[in-house]
């Protein structure tokens, strides 16, 4: 074990120490012939320490003796400075000693504070005994006496003279540094051994007043200055992180001799980042493309304009700095435009201002920009700062974008005009088509009666030339051909009605109109002896009809709206009647039976169900039994219009859907039609 | 004018009326004409008779005009035939036909079958 543990605890609180040692020194009155700073204190303990340490280094305890003789021992050259120093201020050997003694037991007394026992101090008061050896014949040294005996007195006055000047000197809150005329340094304030002892951080043995810590470049920055001309300098140095101003003045004494240089220093680091912030910050807005404009808050002139701006504008900025931004806003007539935009961000009303503006060029030529104002302290000043855009070629964008729009409205007009006209055209065309269908299927149908009434004409020409012209054959001519010329009559009706498209959609009770075909058609069903009913199912209330009773009874009236065409309704439902009774007929079936049911139960749609015991669809035609010109039908006797027309107003003008399905006897076709719902208020 | 020919007749129309008017003109001149409504009934007779000429509606029931003359066509390349239609167009389609429009003229229809049995 050696002296480790201990150093190390002292070194950790050196401020500690150095405070209680020094209090003893001020209570025993060495005030007088030492520095009375904290900060040479400081050195000086640190030098006490740094000497121990070395001289420990690689020793045991039992190696540390009082009377050992060491080849080298940095602890007693320390003190051989100190003691050396010490006697030059005057100070006597018992002085010295009793304060050597007085540090041994104040340290003794703090390790026992700090929980170190006997025997861990024991190896550290051998090594200050040891200590107060080396002092005791360090000071005893001859040579030292015949030296120092004839400048004592002197030395001690100029020491007592040092220590007032350096009182001084640690006054100033700025590092202070005093070269003698070999540019050595002689003395150092507080602040400048702080600063230099922190930024310094050389292990070196700091012996008082003689070995300042101070860095190479200082030294090194002395020697240079004394070696020029000049009497005074100042000189910007960077020293590792930091950055210091030194002021260095060369000092004559009355005869004007060179004595020395006494050099201040200040630590501009902080402030020197500060600028190159400023730097930075300046050349980037001073180099954007944005412009950039500073102008004042009272008569408005420029301050600053940036690069950008001088640029795009064409003046320089002594130029600019006579002008205000009225002088290049197109926009402003006059100063009072401008002041009463500006009040708006004076008065706090807008944090910002937007300004779309007019700039003109020196050159006369125009932009437009797009002007960011903002009110800003800057270093206690208001100013107002205006970051602008040149919009010019985002106007110009925005110009074609609203041309663009604007032609395309036209178009779009046009293409709307145009489809509109194309919309007209077809139903022209439509029309014409329809009523080239109606003039080719009036024609289909035509053909045959025609040809039999020709036929007819000519006959009784031929008749008359073979004398067979009887009243008999005349009668006949003119049933047959009324027959024929009703057919065809009653055909152009058929398809009018097939392709009218006047009758204008409009709500109407499915009810209605089945009773009223139910009465058109009941003399004809009636006459083949075909029965007929109607049920409806609404509310839960049947209501029949047959051919004996054809009124209405107890039926609610509104369930069975819907909304569409009547009259071709009404011609669907003769079409699908009257397919019933034909087929009745040609089936030769004896008792007919033509059942018509509604179901209006349903909240979505109205169902019609038209039940016949014709004998059905055959299989063999159900695909095609609503193919438009499809008819079973002999020619002349069918259009081939019935079915197809009926799924066709069903589908296209009524919303609805029509199926059938065979049965035992027949076939019921249904029709789905979708309700118009009636306002519950109503 | 009131010529004839013995020959036999096949006359195809499923119009009754037409079909009526037209054979009571020319039984006058055609004493051995056969009639028939539709095409299956037309072929029918053609098989059984003797048939020389044939007249026929092209727009018939069950079996059509077309579907006839091929058959007859057929079994007898050059076999007579004349055809009564409305439909113009349906009929140029035939070839070695004579056709006789409807509404169809008596004295064209005469003077054709005259012509075709000479």
């Amino acid at each position: 074990m050696n002296l480790d543990s201990i150093l190390q605890f002292l070194k950790e609180n050196i401020n500690d120490l150095t405070t209680r040692l020094a209090k003893v020194a001020e209570k025993n009155g060495y005030f007088a012939y030492t520095p009375t700073s904290m900060v040479s204190w400081k050195m000086y303990v640190k030098g006490i320490l740094l000497s121990l340490e070395k001289f420990s280094e690689n020793k045991s305890p039992a190696e540390i003796k009082p009377d050992a003789d060491y080849p080298s021992n940095p602890f007693e050259e320390f003190l051989q400075t100190e003691v050396l120093i010490h006697r030059r201020r005057g100070l006597s050997l018992e002085m010295f000693l009793g304060l050597f003694k007085h540090f041994k037991i104040e340290i003794m007394h703090m390790l026992k504070e700090n929980g170190f026992n006997e025997k861990e101090i024991w190896p550290f008061l051998l090594t200050f005994e040891k200590g107060e050896i080396t002092i005791i014949n360090c000071w005893r040294d001859k040579k030292l006496d015949v030296e120092d005996s004839k400048h004592f007195e002197e030395i001690r006055k100029f020491s007592e003279d040092k220590n007032k000047y350096l009182e001084i000197l640690n006054s100033f809150s700025f590092p202070i540094v005093f070269f003698d005329d070999s540019a050595k340094p002689k003395l150092v304030n507080n602040y400048a051994e702080e600063l230099f002892g922190t930024l310094d951080s050389r292990n070196t043995i700091v012996y008082s007043y003689d070995n300042f810590l101070l860095p190479e470049w200082v030294s090194k920055l002395a020697v240079k200055f004394m070696n020029e001309e000049y009497k005074e300098k100042k000189e910007k140095v960077v020293y590792g992180n930091n950055t210091f101003h030194v002021g260095m003045k060369k000092i004559y004494d009355a005869k004007g001799d060179f004595k020395g240089i006494s050099a201040i220093f200040s630590d501009i680091s902080d402030l020197e980042h500060t600028k190159n912030e400023a730097e930075k910050y300046r050349y980037i807005l001073e180099n954007s493309l944005n412009e950039i404009y500073i102008f004042n808050r009272n008569n408005f002139k420029f301050v600053d304009v940036n690069r950008g701006a001088r640029l795009n504008l064409g003046y320089s900025l002594n130029e600019l700095k006579q002008m205000t931004p009225v002088d290049i806003m197109v926009d402003f007539k006059s100063m009072g435009d401008f002041r009463k935009q500006i009040n708006r961000l004076t008065t706090g009303e807008v944090e910002y201002l937007v300004l779309e503006a007019t700039h003109r060029r020196k050159d006369g030529s125009t932009y437009i920009a797009e002007a960011h104002v903002q009110k800003m302290g800057i270093n206690g000043e208001i100013l107002f700062v205006a970051i602008v855009s040149d919009v010019t070629k985002t106007k110009s964008i925005e110009k074609e974008l609203r041309e663009l729009n604007q032609n395309l409205e036209t178009r779009v007009q046009e293409e709307m005009h145009k489809r509109l006209q194309n919309e007209k055209a077809l139903l022209e065309q439509k029309k014409f088509a329809d009523m080239g269908q109606l003039i080719s299927a009036i024609g289909h149908q035509w053909r045959q009666p025609l040809n039999a009434l020709g036929l007819y004409v000519q006959s009784i020409r031929f008749w008359y030339e073979h004398g067979e012209l009887t009243e008999e054959n005349i009668r006949e001519f003119e049933r047959e051909s009324m027959e024929l010329i009703h057919s065809m009559s009653s055909t152009i009706d058929e398809f009018r009605n097939y392709f009218a498209t006047n009758e204008k959609p409009k709500t109407f009770d499915a009810i209605d109109v089945l009773l009223n075909v139910i009465n058109i058609m009941s003399s004809e069903m009636a006459a083949r002896n075909i029965r007929y009913s109607l049920k409806c199912h609404c509310s839960w209330k049947k209501t029949q009809f047959d051919y004996e009773d054809g009124c209405i009874n107890g039926c609610e009236k509104g369930v069975a709206l819907v909304y569409g065409y009547k009259d071709k309704f009404r011609q669907c439902l003769i079409n699908l009647i009257t397919n019933s009774i034909e087929a009745i007929v040609a089936n030769n079936v004896q008792k007919g039976n033509i059942k018509i049911e509604v179901d209006a139960m349903n909240p979505e749609n109205l169902i019609i169900f038209i039940d016949d015991n014709g004998g059905g669809v055959p299989q063999s035609i159900a695909n095609n039994i609503f193919d438009p010109y499809f008819t079973t039908k002999h020619e002349g006797l069918g259009t081939g219009l019935g079915l197809s027309f009926v799924k066709n107003i069903i589908d296209k003008h009524m919303g609805g859907q029509i199926n059938f399905r065979n049965t035992y006897e027949g076939v019921t076709f249904i029709l789905t039609l979708p309700k118009k719902k009636v306002n519950a208020n109503a | 004018m009131h010529k004839g020919s013995e020959k036999n007749i096949l006359y195809v129309e499923d119009e009754p009326l037409t079909r009526e008017l037209t054979v009571k003109f020319l039984s006058r001149f055609f004493p051995n004409i056969y009639t028939a409504s539709d095409g299956i009934e037309g072929a029918d007779i053609f098989k059984k008779e003797g048939i020389d000429i044939l007249v026929t509606d092209l727009s018939l029931p069950n079996m059509s005009g077309f579907e006839l003359i091929e058959e007859i066509r057929s079994q007898t390349p050059d076999f007579p035939i004349i055809v009564t239609t409305a439909y113009r167009e349906q009929a140029e389609n035939l070839e070695n036909v004579k056709v006789v429009y409807k509404p169809v003229s008596l004295a064209e229809l005469h003077q054709t079958l005259l012509e075709i049995s000479a």
